[in-house]
């Protein structure tokens, strides 16, 4: 086939096609596709997990601060998948100060708050390994949602917009897993939970340069 | 330049309203610009004069598998240089992987045009050599004269992965044809 036949190929093919382009912008099919799985992995918690206790308390420091942090985490890696998905896309990593800092914050807090002695045994908590692999569970429901969002886009760098999709899913997962999380304390969530979140970022990265490759 | 933005902008913004006439413009002129540049700058990527047109070639494919992802807001050129240089990058990258040297380091032997494939050529002894999907879509399309659309319905591909297989294919025959002739 020459240039030229292909070239009247393809028009024909336009032609032939959908008609015009799709009208809604890709941003409400990442968003809906993101938010039907995050409704999956919050299901899955209320159904199999119990709520945490310090929840009867009204939300404490370490609700509030992992939920902050993860809920800014994702809402900053929504945008750079998005951002990444066309071919012109670039992107900067300054935003990934502001969850970092909110966690910082929230340690910083709690060290002051409580005698160096208990640090060790709050960082290691009752349940590591579990809260660990729950948080890493959680999150691949959302990762597979973003990446079958991703499959239309043109990522110039897969693996980049992949790991930002795993950053996605990961601060979701985290927001979502304070509703259960038995431990109350940040060193526990900074030790164990973003851990997980950069378990699937490595994940996202790995599966995109697989499927998002065009 | 200016010019040339708003040119390909209008084309493209016509084309997803359904132009074929748009579109071929489009196509046409991105294929001329593309050839004055690989002209140049093609040797930077480790290619050589004769891969001009395969290249050319798969971007014009991921240019209209990919169209959906140009906003009409945006502007076109740097779309389309995206596009250019994944596809460069993908393509030499392959090049590499396959281990082939460029022609230019052997001083006495010098690239030959490329050859046209064309059915009429003694094909299906080449065809078993192929991968699967890319055999069975040639065998399709290329001998059997289906159409794409059939063609992905009875192989259950979208109708890009369709094009794209028949073009890795042809290419692949076309290289080996080159090879068997030598």
């Amino acid at each position: 086939m020459n240039t030229q036949q292909l070239i009247h190929t393809l028009a024909s093919d336009l032609q032939a096609g959908a008609g015009p382009a799709p009208a809604r912008p890709r941003w409400t099919r990442l968003a809906v596709l993101t938010a039907l799985a995050s409704l999956v992995s919050l299901a899955a918690i209320l159904l199999w997990l119990s709520p945490s206790s310090h929840l009867a308390h009204g939300p404490g420091t370490t609700i509030v601060f992992s939920a902050l942090a993860g809920a800014v985490l994702a809402a900053g890696a929504f945008w750079a998948t998005l951002k990444l998905s066309y071919p012109e896309g670039r992107l900067g990593l300054w935003w990934l100060f502001v969850p970092l800092g909110i966690l910082l914050l929230g340690l910083a807090l709690e060290m002051y708050h409580t005698p160096s002695s208990s640090w060790m045994a709050r960082l290691w908590g009752n349940s590591p390994g579990a809260c660990f692999l729950c948080v890493t569970a959680l999150s691949l429901p959302i990762l597979a949602a973003v990446l079958v969002a991703l499959r239309d886009g043109a990522p110039s760098s897969p693996r980049l917009c992949g790991a930002m999709a795993g950053l996605l899913a990961g601060g979701i997962a985290a927001a979502l897993y304070t509703l259960h999380c038995p431990e109350d304390s940040l060193l526990f969530v900074a030790s164990w939970h973003v851990p997980a979140v950069l378990t699937v970022t490595f994940f996202g990265a790995l599966a995109a340069g697989r499927w998002l490759h065009w | 330049m200016q010019d040339r933005e708003q040119q390909w902008a209008a084309d493209m913004r016509a084309a997803q309203a359904g132009s074929g006439e748009a579109y071929i413009r489009l196509l046409e002129s991105v294929s001329t610009s593309f050839r004055q540049f690989a002209g140049l700058d093609l040797r930077r990527f480790g290619l050589q004069p004769s891969d001009v047109e395969d290249v050319l070639q798969e971007i014009l494919l991921a240019i209209h598998l990919k169209r959906h992802t140009w906003r009409a807001d945006h502007p076109f050129a740097p779309w389309l240089r995206a596009i250019i240089r994944h596809k460069l990058v993908d393509f030499a990258r392959r090049r590499r992987r396959r281990g082939e040297l460029p022609l230019e380091d052997f001083p006495d032997i010098r690239p030959v045009a490329p050859v046209e494939p064309s059915f009429s050529m003694p094909l299906r002894h080449l065809l078993g050599d192929l991968p699967r999907r890319q055999r069975e879509v040639v065998e399709e399309l290329g001998l059997g004269g289906a159409s794409v659309a059939d063609t992905a319905m009875k192989l259950k591909m979208s109708r890009g992965a369709v094009y794209v297989a028949f073009h890795r294919g042809l290419a692949a025959l076309s290289a080996k044809f080159e090879r068997d002739r030598s």
